[in-house]
């Protein structure tokens, strides 16, 4: 009975986040020990490299930090204009949130929730709802908090909703984890009468101010008109390399707080603040 | 107090927990997930025939939640899970006790098995899982599988306990 209670308690009303804060302290080492594997091989990978090939690798580094920087003006470029343009001082300083850097300790051990487990918590000023991206795309939202790591519901989760517009046309739709396709995604509510084309590049629309605006999430792979049927069913390959990928980024900042910033300032002030 | 349970006894079982219970999160190639064996509930149920006075149902819940915090899911679920296994173990453990090894196994199969089901259904209830097929069952077959290992090595390490 005190189990049922319990889950009633913690899916509807979140009474007992405090439970789950304390009992966090305790399996935070268990966290530690189950990465331990993974951790001491990297580890020795880092030590065994040769100085040459160190030296190598650096200078690929350089450049890819060249090129990306040169990539990161362009952007602030075309962010400036498209501001300009729609007369919308939201997008500019919504791409250029500030982020912190977090590292994928653990899975969930269920194969049907797609959650990752961060180093990060509470004690590094982790919220619940902070957007989650990686290099090429968004990868998901925080969803539970704990003092020194925090759970990570994906995007590919078949509960969880991004809302998205095409980046060609600003054509909206949402974009919800696939059930039976694993690590996809599926537009729900797409009309024939929608320009959505195979190939098109989904980027995050900004909508229930979860995510920032523009970041891309991925690129429509299919799509099926089925005839007796009022919705197309659209298949979206996620740019985030969602199971391979070790590092990623948290943008800082609660949503609402971000909604703020978006208000109060204007579009110069924020870019020359972060440029 | 009987006397083979020290504080020695107290810290080998906490480390147990702690070894199973990390057993039950560890990251697993894609193609063993489904076959990942249930440790703690067999280890509960290893406690629960073997000190039936000192672990019971109360234990098996607190560790419940301790497991649910660990596997981020909605607190209660493992709980109610490990409890109902608790349970079974402790109202047939003089039974239990009695059994061959491969016996013992086959039952431990099925409640983990049980246990699996409640559990997949609790999580689909709270909207934290999907159903897709059955899958998630060949856990319980590792488990039943590994019973006699487990029980091998209880009995090793319970061969240092002072008599």
């Amino acid at each position: 009975m005190i189990s049922i209670a319990l889950m009633f308690a913690d899916n509807r009303f979140g009474y007992v986040d405090n439970i789950r804060y304390g009992i966090g302290f305790l399996t935070a080492p268990i966290y530690w020990l189950s990465d331990a594997p993974s951790v001491i091989t990297n580890a020795f990978d880092d030590s065994f490299l040769a100085r040459s090939e160190l030296v190598e690798r650096n200078k690929q580094l350089e450049l890819k930090l060249l090129v990306a920087q040169n990539e990161l003006r362009l952007l602030e470029n075309v962010a400036f204009e498209n501001s300009r343009l729609l007369e919308l001082d939201q997008s500019a300083s919504a791409i250029f949130g500030e982020v912190s850097p977090a590292e994928i300790i653990n899975i969930s051990p269920d194969l049907s929730s797609k959650r990752v487990l961060i180093n990060k918590g509470v004690l590094d000023d982790v919220v619940r709802g902070q957007a989650v991206l990686d290099a090429n795309g968004l990868m998901g939202q925080v969803d539970q908090v704990m003092p020194t790591t925090s759970w990570v519901l994906l995007i590919t989760d078949s509960h969880h909703q991004t809302p998205v517009e095409v980046n060609r046309n600003g054509e909206r739709a949402l974009a919800r984890g696939s059930s039976n396709r694993p690590g996809q995604l599926e537009l729900e509510f797409v009309t024939a009468s929608q320009d959505i084309v195979v190939g098109d590049k989904l980027v995050s629309s900004g909508m229930g101010s979860v995510f920032p605006k523009n970041y891309p999430v991925g690129e429509v792979e299919t799509i099926v008109r089925n005839p007796g049927q009022n919705f197309l069913a659209v298949t979206v390959r996620p740019f985030a390399k969602l199971d391979s990928t070790r590092l990623v980024l948290l943008v800082k900042g609660s949503p609402s707080e971000r909604v703020d910033l978006i208000k109060t300032e204007s579009v110069g002030a924020s870019i020359e603040r972060e440029f | 107090m009987r006397p083979g349970l020290t504080a020695a006894s107290y810290f080998s079982g906490f480390c147990i927990f702690v070894v199973a219970s990390i057993f039950s999160i560890i990251p697993l190639p894609l193609w063993v997930v489904n076959f990942r064996p249930e440790f703690v509930p067999m280890v509960i149920i290893y406690w629960v025939s073997a000190l039936p006075l000192r672990v019971s149902v109360g234990t098996a819940w607190f560790l419940g939640l301790f497991l649910d915090v660990l596997e981020g899911s909605v607190l209660g679920i493992n709980g109610l899970g490990l409890v109902l296994v608790a349970y079974f173990a402790s109202s047939q453990h003089r039974r239990f006790r009695m059994l061959k090894s491969s016996q013992q196994a086959t039952i431990v199969a099925i409640v983990i098995a049980l246990y699996l089901v409640f559990s997949h259904w609790l999580r689909v209830i709270n909207g934290e899982s999907i159903y897709d097929g059955f899958s998630y069952l060949f856990g319980s077959l590792t488990s039943g599988l590994l019973w006699p290992l487990l029980v091998y090595f209880f009995s090793f390490i319970r061969s240092f306990s002072p008599r």
